[in-house]
């Protein structure tokens, strides 16, 4: 096979975690507000919980970290999360089931040159859930029982354009340009029990557009540390339908900080920590919806050559239709093979999350395998 | 790898996100936005409508006649003197022919001996609330046609043509009844090469009404003559039976005693119809989701018709308006009501799937055609008028419920 043709295969593979069909998990708090927002993680910093993101070179957090992917790599992850929750007390809801593809990226180092470019693809916020509602409604001096459905299928996606080089050789940097995009099937349904209303449907195709900037870098202090750091600027969110804006919001601008310290050959621990002030969006959203800062604070630890990779992630979420802002807890773990005599790689991670605050209680388990595939041996 | 892709994309397609909401703390921020609202504004009826000024939501364009005449209407009303409209009901049957035709091919097919002839009608209403319903049945030209008016045919409604009278059970709402007469009360039946023509009308009493038509089943009329024929061994007779159904129908309507319509005219003995223009404003057709529309319209007056008779009026979206030719859109796009006639009730009319046609649709025209239902139409006396709509007080007025767009985060 020439190089031609495997960069080709590598495109086409990219090509199927187009934003058309990729999508994040659900979760009852992306209901509000702009959604649940999206991770951009690579599968081996799922499977650490999110420790590495912050020095991941196929993660999409801190542009620096691109100039360590090397030799270009298609990456493209697929994901089923199950869960189940409780909300306002006396509603559970169990066995709900989303299958996604939320990541995908493609990159490398630009021939004869110390750039490394890097284009990912990932889920900014999840807008998807179907919630079906019932209450009264007077109509023509009647109390009428209506039944109201509202569905939306779909994200806001996040579109980066990275370029890194090494500065020194110690002191990596980078830049990227976001383009924010997706779209949501919304679905609006209201059924009365008198038969003489027929039902109100209404399905609109929801299109989101953005912008933003981000820059990071990367320092190897020595062998065994390397601390990264990296910020993200990003404009308005605006919503169209049929080409009319019905909204924008401000979003949030990310500062974000980590480490990596591998005191032995085969033992690497990791730290990311990011803030995200999403409370700029307050004034663009519903007066019922709550926005706050959030902060998420993730450590890894990886063992072995297959390796094996465990971690544990606190988040705080941003949005919340009541005063109390919800939380996210998540644990963990992991590994990967390398396959086809090293020109791809599979890594698994399973994490169990837990999310409480702001009236609901939901637990589950979310299941990773990303694919790596490099037109050049990973040995 | 493919194996792989192939289980992820497997399990996606068995998603389930479908869950009751716990309102409103985790319910969509945005809410569906249903309200209610009556078009109805001062109105003068020679407005032309448009959709920038209408002045009135409900503008009348015209009534007009003539699309089902007497003999082509599906039924016949027969009313006594006493109401503001006299009826009667015309019929001429398909002629017998010298021998025997019943299709009973054991016996010989001459006929010795007629021994009576029998009428039998489907009455499909009448109203109930009278009794002792008696119709005349007298012997009319078998050359009767669509021309002959009330007047024409007033001469052959007389003793001297009368050759029966039926009593309608009380117990009969609906249904057939019959009467048998002897061959020789027709007197033009043998000269008349044993065809029989036959006027009904309504001796008693005065304000009784009955409408005679076909339903699924059976014939509006038919006449059944009975014959003694020989047996197939000609050694003696036996009786047989054949039957004729109508050649052709109508009525006549005396309407000098009815008061002029009060407004545009619907139904009536010439079946009106009546046009009338809404003017909606543009948006609520092209953006809201109208889930209910209903078109209130009080009568001026009590509702004319034969006492204690109902009816059918109908409602349908034109396809295209050009005049009382328009071409009407599909049924089911359309509603009726019932109304009873002497009432003054305002009625309401669904308009709601004529604005799933209008939706949308920039093409269609905003306007209706309001009628009797295609069975009752000229076959009836009932009328409906529409108010003046000049009148703040009196005229009709479209009442819409509808949901405003869908608007996420709002």
């Amino acid at each position: 096979m020439t190089m031609g043709a495997r960069v080709l295969g590598i495109v086409a593979l990219v090509g199927l975690s187009a934003p058309g069909v990729a999508r994040a998990q659900n979760s009852v708090y992306g209901i509000a507000g702009l959604g649940f927002p999206g991770e951009p993680l690579s599968v081996p910093a799922r499977a650490l919980a999110g420790g590495l993101a912050a020095v991941d070179p196929y993660s999409a957090l801190n542009p620096a970290a691109v100039s360590n992917v090397g030799n270009l790599v298609a990456v493209f992850t697929g994901g089923t999360t199950l869960r189940r929750y409780t909300a306002s007390g006396d509603t559970a809801i169990g066995g709900l089931r989303e299958t996604r593809f939320p990541y995908g990226m493609f990159g490398g180092r630009i021939t004869g040159t110390p750039v490394s470019f890097a284009l990912n693809f990932s889920t900014y916020a999840e807008r998807t859930y179907d919630v079906t509602s019932a209450g009264t409604q007077v109509l023509r001096g009647d109390t009428v029982q209506v039944t109201d459905r509202l569905g939306s299928d779909g994200a806001v996606t996040d579109l980066r354009g990275a370029l890194a080089f090494r500065v020194w050789p110690r002191l990596l940097v980078g830049a990227a340009v976001h383009m924010l995009g997706g779209s949501s099937r919304l679905d609006v349904r209201r059924t009365f029990s008198d038969s003489a209303y027929l039902a109100y449907v209404e399905q609109q195709h929801l299109v989101f557009s953005g912008y933003g900037v981000s820059g990071g870098f990367l320092l190897r202090a020595t062998r065994a540390i390397e601390l990264a750091g990296s910020a993200r600027l990003d404009g308005r969110l605006t919503s169209r339908i049929r080409g009319d804006s019905v909204g924008s919001a401000r979003l949030p601008v990310s500062l974000t900080g980590g480490l990596r310290l591998s005191p032995a050959r085969d033992i690497r621990l990791s730290a990311t920590a990011t803030h995200r002030s999403w409370t700029r969006s307050q004034p663009d959203l519903a007066a019922s919806t709550q926005a706050f800062d959030t902060w998420e604070v993730a450590s890894g630890l990886e063992l072995g050559s297959m390796p094996l990779r465990l971690g544990v992630r606190y988040r705080q979420l941003p949005f919340s239709n009541v005063g109390t802002q919800p939380t996210e807890v998540v644990f963990a773990g992991g590994s990967g093979l390398l396959l086809a005599q090293g020109r791809a790689a599979l890594d698994f991670a399973v994490e169990r999350f837990r999310r409480s605050g702001g009236g609901a209680d939901e637990q589950g388990w979310q299941f990773s395998v990303g694919v790596m595939v490099v037109p050049i041996s990973l040995r | 790898m493919a194996l792989v892709a192939a289980g992820v994309v497997g399990v996606a397609c068995q998603d389930v996100v479908s869950a009751p909401g716990a309102c409103p703390e985790f319910c969509p921020e945005s809410a569906i936005d249903v309200r209610d609202t009556m078009l109805s504004t001062v109105l003068a009826s020679s407005v032309v409508a448009t959709d920038t000024g209408y002045l009135n939501s409900v503008v009348p364009q015209g009534s007009y006649a003539g699309y089902v005449l007497p003999h082509e209407a599906a039924q016949m009303p027969v009313v006594g003197p006493g109401s503001p409209v006299e009826a009667r009901a015309l019929m001429v049957f398909f002629r017998f022919t010298g021998n025997y035709a019943g299709g009973d091919t054991s016996v010989k097919d001459t006929i010795r001996q007629t021994d009576s002839l029998r009428f039998t009608f489907n009455i499909l209403r009448r109203n109930t609330n009278v009794s002792g319903v008696t119709l005349a049945l007298h012997e009319i030209p078998i050359v009767t046609d669509t021309a002959k008016t009330f007047a024409d045919m007033d001469p052959y409604f007389q003793d001297s043509t009368l050759i029966g009278t039926l009593v309608v059970p009380d117990s009969v709402d609906s249904g057939t009844v019959a009467v048998t007469l002897l061959p020789g009360a027709l007197r033009h039946f043998v000269a008349d090469s044993l065809q029989s023509g036959i006027g009904v009308s309504i001796v008693s009493p005065d304000s009784a009404f009955v409408t005679l038509g076909p339903d699924s089943a059976t014939p509006a009329a038919r006449i059944q003559r009975f014959v003694q024929v020989d047996s197939s061994t000609g050694n003696k007779l036996v009786s047989r039976s054949e039957t004729r159904q109508l050649y052709f129908k109508t009525f006549v309507a005396d309407t000098a005693g009815a008061p002029p319509p009060s407004g545009l005219r619907v139904g009536g003995i010439t079946g009106a119809r009546v046009f009338i223009k809404l003017n909606l404003p543009t948006r609520l057709v092209d953006s809201m989701v109208v889930v209910r529309a209903s078109l209130l319209i009080p009568p001026p007056a009590p509702i004319p018709g034969a006492p204690g008779d109902t009816f059918h009026l109908r409602v349908l979206p034109l396809g295209t308006d050009f005049g009382p030719k328009s071409p009407l859109a599909d049924p089911t796009y359309g509603g009726y009501t019932r109304v009873a006639v002497g009432s003054s009730d305002t009625v309401t009319m669904d308009l709601t799937r004529a604005f799933l046609l209008w939706r949308g649709n920039a093409v269609m025209p905003h306007t209706v055609m309001l009628g009797m239902v295609q069975f009752e139409e000229a076959g009836s006396i009932d009328a409906f008028d529409l108010p003046d709509q000049s009148s703040a007080a009196s005229r009709a007025i479209l009442r819409i419920t509808y949901g405003a767009p869908f608007r996420p985060g709002r």
